[in-house]
């Protein structure tokens, strides 16, 4: 059968990649360039085995083979094409699965780019990309085999959980999965250049490239995920500090923090050792957030794959961490800091307090997510911490990182002056002020106003840093204002692609704080033309309406808005209800929205008595929501900035080659 | 039946054993292909070099940048830019003793530093002009 085939080259995959560990290892230790070109084509040969494996898995989900247990416990005739794609990764072993082929896309881009650049280096970084691929291969071979199959032909299967039968949640985990695994890239290259002992700046500059596009992805993944959650689980907001959320928070944290400090390696030679430490402890999160979603270890909304791959991964985390442990304490003397911080008045010490920052809110999610565990296993009872310790830890320190987001832009490298910091902060802070007091007496509540005024300080800075970048560059070369704009994304798209980036952050805070210190919400029953009102809306339920699926009934709410003052119809909204036919127990719930610049109307249907002759409803107006979307689209678009090529001026070949050696890319 | 049944187990043996083949001919063949695979050109002290000379170029344009966006006074500026400058002489000087031909001269180096300024944005062609006669 076809499928045996598809276990089967999961197994000549394994053995294969674990060859190509030791090709690459053991070459670069060597220098044996026999054994350093063979573990390049072993990267390339894993990649087409998995993907024949992975095409075969999609086969039998697109043409229903329910003998293959997995296909059985995810899909169902009646699910449309497009989930039954995404059901590849619904579930342990098929998400295991394409945890691999992600894996094996960015390796054979690595690869191929890399094949005549970092000598020393890529043998090893073969190795660790292999050696991950590896670990998820055994995974996949010994217990969590997606190719498993059932003695008889079962006629349907069991369908895809009805949660994740949500558009979101299909581009979800593709782009988490993205970020997730490209950022096993950097950390190949760290530990590649530990190992050679070349720890110059040529491995710098080819990561951080490598960083910044699975920090992308994960930045988006996790806004997604927060979209799916604000539409689909139905609690009103859109972050609960859920232990998977925070699995992929965690590794974004650390991400975030490297892509700051490499910045101050690159230009100053300093935070070696932090900097390795910070690329391990991404990897080592992104592996435990893996865990934490496949074990089950820790209940959460999202554990919906609960097996004994537990172990292997505790095995797996031991090892690289001791074997980490070593190699940076063996090359302690090779990571000296070459200069140091000339004074705190400048931007390596707002970047290095901004690691730090976020090393904080690193610890306390990452203490707050385990901590049921630690307090079963100490004491036997499970204790959670929930959303307002985080917000009680995190919020503060997420503060300061906004201030510091709009402090460093504003500041030298080396040292600036205190007359050059009065000129630059001057319009920023009036700016934050006016917007503070404004908030203040606008809404009454002191958090609330500094949160924004901090908000509008760095959205100055950001404005400011803006306004002098174009017109420097319009009395120089006498563009215009659209010109002058791409060709500062074009020729510094790392500094100004940066702001765009913060700008979306900035954004992302403003809509916090809006729902955080604004958000209003009543629970009303209702009867057919019926209405509450709430936050100046007059809210309407007309009835009921059903529709039938191919595999599930939709129940929603018809619900006219009005402006409570003028009487005037604003809209209407529809909150619904799924039953699936396969999940008639889970019935799933979708919002009613009607979402503005200035805020979210937020229904969702509790339930109905008498055909829906009266109806129970939760109805949130969350302020500002829509700039947490807004914010994560400019954060894309200023990494794509950040990410693009500078045009360099034209070199002799011999330098040319001398500086494609050295990794300038 | 009998037949049925031996393909159904054959077949998928057969493409799994041509898979794995193919795939271990194309891992295996470095290892025996009659010359053995030269490594890339690349010498090592070298490429650290000029991954030092392009961190400080890089160092230069932005101290530029900061100046012509006011965060630094023309005093700071002037003394870390000299600083920076002395830096990459130095650089290239090794870079010249490692390997002539890979070297460029000091002018071919303001003339870079000179480029990579204007191409940046905001910066004028002065910069490039005072610099090559402060340091000649």
């Amino acid at each position: 059968m076809i499928f045996d085939v598809g276990y089967l080259l999961l197994i000549a995959a394994l053995v294969l990649s674990m060859y190509g560990v030791l090709a690459g290892f053991w070459g670069g230790w060597k220098d044996h360039q026999r054994l350093i070109a063979s573990s390049f084509h072993t990267v390339h040969a894993v990649v087409a085995l998995v993907t024949a494996a992975a095409l075969i898995l999609w086969y039998a989900l697109l043409f229903d083979h329910f003998e293959v247990i997995y296909v059985w416990n995810h899909s169902e005739r009646a699910l449309s094409t497009f989930y039954k794609i995404a059901a590849l990764w619904g579930g342990q072993a098929g998400s295991l699965l394409f945890w691999v082929l992600i894996l094996c896309g960015f390796s054979v881009v690595v690869v191929v780019q890399n094949r005549n650049r970092h000598r020393y280096i890529m043998p090893y970084v073969n190795g660790v990309l292999l050696a991950s691929a590896a670990f998820f291969l055994l995974l996949l071979v010994a217990a969590a085999n997606p190719f498993a199959r059932v003695a008889f032909v079962p006629e349907d299967g069991q369908g895809l959980d009805p949660l994740l039968q949500n558009y979101w949640m299909v581009i979800h985990p593709v782009m988490l999965y993205l970020g997730y695994v490209g950022l096993v890239v950097p950390f190949a290259f760290a530990i590649g250049a530990l190992m050679s002992k070349r720890l110059d700046n040529s491995w710098v500059r080819t990561v951080r490239r490598w960083t910044l596009i699975p920090w992308m992805f994960l930045s988006a993944g996790i806004l997604m995920g927060s979209q799916w959650a604000y539409m689909e689980l139905g609690w009103g907001g859109y972050w609960a500090w859920d232990p998977v959320e925070n699995a992929s928070f965690l590794p974004w944290l650390t991400a975030t923090a490297f892509l700051h400090s490499i910045i101050i390696q690159e230009q100053r030679g300093i935070l070696k050792v932090w900097n390795v430490v910070l690329i391990f402890s991404t990897y080592f999160l992104v592996i435990l957030g893996t865990f934490t979603t496949r074990s089950g270890i820790i209940e959460s909304v999202h554990a919906f794959a609960l097996s004994d791959v537990g172990s292997y991964f505790l095995v797996f985390l031991t090892l690289i961490l001791v074997g980490f442990l070593y190699l940076l304490f063996t090359r302690l003397p090779l990571l000296r800091d070459e200069q140091q911080i000339d004074s705190v008045r400048s931007r390596e010490a707002a970047f290095l307090a901004n690691n730090w920052l976020f090393s904080g809110i690193a610890f306390a999610t990452l203490w707050g997510t385990f901590f049921p565990m630690f307090s079963e296993l100490l004491t036997g009872a499970k204790i959670s911490v929930a959303a307002p310790f985080f917000n009680a830890v995190n919020g503060p320190l997420f503060l300061l990182l906004v201030i510091l987001m709009g402090v460093g832009p504003l500041l030298g490298w080396r040292e600036t002056s205190p007359a050059m910091m009065r000129k630059q902060f001057t319009a920023p802070l009036i700016a934050g002020a006016v917007i503070g007091v404004l908030a203040f007496f606008w809404g009454r509540n002191a958090y609330a106003a500094a949160g924004l005024a901090v908000c509008a300080f760095a959205a100055a800075t950001i404005v400011q840093e803006y306004a002098r970048g174009l017109r420097a560059r319009r009395s120089t070369t006498g563009e215009g204002y659209f010109v002058a704009m791409g060709n500062l994304w074009r020729r510094n798209g790392r500094r100004y692609g940066g702001y765009l980036v913060h700008l979306g952050i900035v954004l992302m805070g403003v809509a916090i704080v809006g729902n955080e210190f604004y958000q209003q919400s009543t629970h009303v029953t209702l009867a057919r033309g019926e209405s509450t009102e709430i936050a100046g809306f007059r809210v309407e339920y007309l009835g009921l309406e059903s529709m039938i699926r191919p595999n599930r009934e939709e129940i929603s709410a018809n619900i006219t808005l009005y402006d409570a003052n003028s009487g005037r119809r604003l809209g209407e909204v529809s909150p619904m209800r799924n039953v699936y036919f396969k999940a008639p127990d889970r019935p799933t719930s979708e919002v009613g929205l009607r979402m503005t610049p200035v805020q979210d109307v937020y229904v969702l249907i509790n339930g109905w008595e008498d055909s829906g002759a009266t109806a129970t409803f939760t109805i949130y107006i969350n302020p500002l929501t829509m700039w947490l979307w807004l914010g994560g689209v400019l954060l894309v678009i200023g990494t794509v900035i950040c990410t693009l090529p500078n045009p360099t001026p034209r070199r002799t070949p011999v330098y040319e080659s001398v500086a494609y050696a050295a990794g300038d890319d | 039946m009998v037949n049925s049944d031996l393909m159904s187990v054959l077949l998928p043996l057969f493409a799994v054993l041509l898979a794995a083949g193919l795939a271990i001919a194309w891992v295996v063949r470095p290892l025996h292909s009659a010359q053995a695979p030269a490594p890339p050109p690349v010498d090592d002290r070298l490429a650290a070099l000029q991954a030092r000379k392009e961190a400080v170029l890089t160092a230069i344009r932005e101290l530029d940048f900061d100046h012509k966006t006011g965060k630094l006074t023309e005093e700071d500026f002037a003394r870390h830019d000299a600083r920076l400058r002395r830096q990459a002489i130095a650089l290239l000087q090794q870079i010249e003793q490692v390997a002539p031909a890979a070297s460029m001269d000091e002018d071919a180096l303001e003339a870079e530093i000179a480029q990579r300024r204007k191409q940046l944005d905001t910066v004028t062609d002065d910069a490039s002009h005072d610099a090559t006669g402060s340091n000649s």
